[in-house]
């Protein structure tokens, strides 16, 4: 097992432990964020992708994502438990006590939409090329999977996106270094990050997904994409 | 080769000089082509729409450039190719069938002998692979975008005048016959014929544009899980977008490049990537000494 990796069933609530820094991360925005409005984006999701990217740029090799499990990246984050909200959660989801669920203590993104707006991205075929380079007789442009494409998605700008986290400041900044976009189609230069930094923690970490039996559908931990993290969220904090 | 790690993510950022006007689409308004414009908060938290050009659009520029590049080291033979692998090169693939396995020898093998893929990211079969490489939007150097420029840009004079000074509108025609000796001769034809002729109409058409002299900053970031092969294909690809013309690089971005539009100077520093030439040297050497593998995995990735 890599040490970039969380081992299974190794995980405790560690939210009252005193090495854990409250701390606020603001990030200012240059480009509106594809994909906001439907994504509570905590920011274990971004951090998680800044620890791959840190991971793999020293030379650890990283256990592939699978479709069928992904690993937990480890992040200086503290973490907290709760009861799961679904009876057959996947037994590496659970914590120590082998009871519990656990997840990284952050908030999820806070922010004021200023506009909301669309990103388009275009996908023209290359046809000449196909004329050029094959022998197909023809080329469909609005049929099949090499169509002619205009993707538009949902984008909303924003001025700041702020995280609360309960955080080791050093290992934060770290991994903050990473992050250079935020939300979808990122590649193509949405939702790009202008600067991001930490403050001395202002805000409530608690303002997250948490699992709840009674919540709607909802991911518990990053990546919050992968199926397994899936399971009945809600706000609302459990005992 | 295998391919090998870097150790920090890379920021190349640079600035266009348009020395021709710049269109880029939003569709159209009567005769007009509309320029394409992008909604930008303003530090009093107000919101303008300024004119951009999309990452999609600088993102393809780059993509192409390394296809058109490989196919012209690699002397591939016209007609040779299956769909599939031209779309894969130029277009970045496509989904074409579902399936729960990663195929990971695969992705290992293209890391190794066609980086180009792993830069750009690219789709195939069942697998989606996510590039490391993030092409930004080149905004305009003006007043509204100010708060978000680089340093290099925020300076200039463009930088506090409104966008709309740098807007600009450009026509162009096509030739009407009518009247002239092709005409006559056209209807000497159809006299001879007995045809009716097709009377000809004047088109003329404008597009909204950025005029000559307008600054674009734009900029380019390659993750840390970039390989150094991945650092000296980008070098390869802007090289060839950014050829060095008369001692300075020049782009066409945009549309209507063919005419004339779009064209730029370009102050960039790729060194932070590697050298240009030594880049350059190696990838060719590597694209001529692996050249069947090459085709045959690019086969093998759509199969």
């Amino acid at each position: 097992m890599s040490t970039a990796t969380v081992p299974y069933g190794t995980v405790e609530d560690t939210t009252t432990d005193s090495r854990w820094t409250p701390v606020t991360v603001v990030a200012t925005m240059a480009e509106a964020i594809t994909g906001l409005g439907t994504n509570p984006m905590p920011l274990d999701g971004p951090l998680s992708w800044c620890a791959a990217q840190a991971a793999l740029a020293a030379g650890v090799s990283l256990p592939p994502v699978g479709k069928e499990w992904t690993a937990d990246l480890v992040l200086p984050l503290a973490t907290w438990t709760a009861p799961p909200s679904r009876p057959d959660p996947d037994p590496r989801l659970l914590a120590a006590d082998g009871q519990r669920v656990w997840g990284w203590a952050c908030s999820r993104a806070e922010y004021v939409p200023v506009a909301h707006t669309v990103t388009q991205i275009r996908r023209r075929p290359a046809a000449a090329e196909m004329a050029r380079y094959t022998q197909d007789r023809k080329h469909h442009s609005g049929l099949g999977p090499y169509k002619a494409r205009d993707t538009t998605m949902s984008a909303t700008l924003v001025q700041e996106i702020r995280w609360h986290a309960l955080a080791d400041w050093d290992g934060l900044a770290t991994l903050l270094e990473h992050l250079t976009h935020l939300g979808r189609a990122t590649r193509h230069g949405n939702g790009r990050i202008l600067r991001a930094e930490i403050r001395p923690g202002v805000g409530d970490w608690t303002i997250r997904p948490w699992p709840d039996p009674n919540g709607g559908p909802g991911s518990i931990r990053a990546p919050y994409h992968h199926h397994t993290r899936r399971m009945p969220c809600s706000s609302t904090r459990p005992a | 080769m295998n391919p090998s790690m870097t150790t920090s993510r890379v920021h190349v950022p640079y600035l266009a000089t348009l020395t021709a006007p710049l269109h880029h689409g939003a569709g159209t308004a009567g005769n007009t082509i509309l320029l394409r414009t992008g909604p930008v908060i303003l530090p009093d938290g107000r919101v303008a729409k300024v004119p951009f050009v999309s990452g999609n659009s600088m993102r393809h520029l780059l993509r192409a450039a390394l296809a058109w590049h490989a196919a012209r080291t690699l002397e591939i033979p016209d007609g040779s190719l299956i769909k599939p692998v031209v779309d894969l090169l130029w277009s970045g693939g496509a989904i074409t069938r579902t399936g729960a396995e990663t195929r990971l020898d695969i992705l290992r093998r293209v890391e190794r002998l066609h980086p180009p893929l792993t830069l750009m990211g690219y789709s195939a079969a069942a697998d989606m692979t996510a590039g490391t490489l993030f092409v930004n939007y080149l905004n305009l150097v003006c007043g509204e975008n100010q708060w978000r420029l680089p340093p290099t840009a925020r300076d200039l004079p463009h930088a506090h005048k409104p966008a709309a000074v740098f807007r600009g509108e450009e026509f162009g025609t096509r030739h009407d016959v009518s009247g002239s000796p092709v005409d006559r001769y056209i209807q000497a034809v159809d006299d001879l014929l007995g045809a009716t002729s097709t009377p000809t109409t004047q088109m003329i058409y404008d597009m909204q544009v950025l005029i000559p002299g307008s600054v674009l900053a734009g900029s380019f970031d390659l993750a840390a899980s970039a390989t150094v092969e991945h650092r000296r294909v980008l070098a390869v690809a802007l090289d060839e977008v950014m050829p060095l013309i008369f001692g300075r690089r020049t782009v066409k971005v945009g549309a209507k490049t063919a005419i004339g539009y779009g064209v730029a100077n370009v102050d960039i520093d790729l060194s932070p990537l590697c050298d240009v030439g030594e880049a350059r040297e190696w990838w060719e050497q590597h694209l001529r000494d692996h050249r069947e593998e090459i085709l045959a995995v690019w086969r093998e990735v759509v199969a």
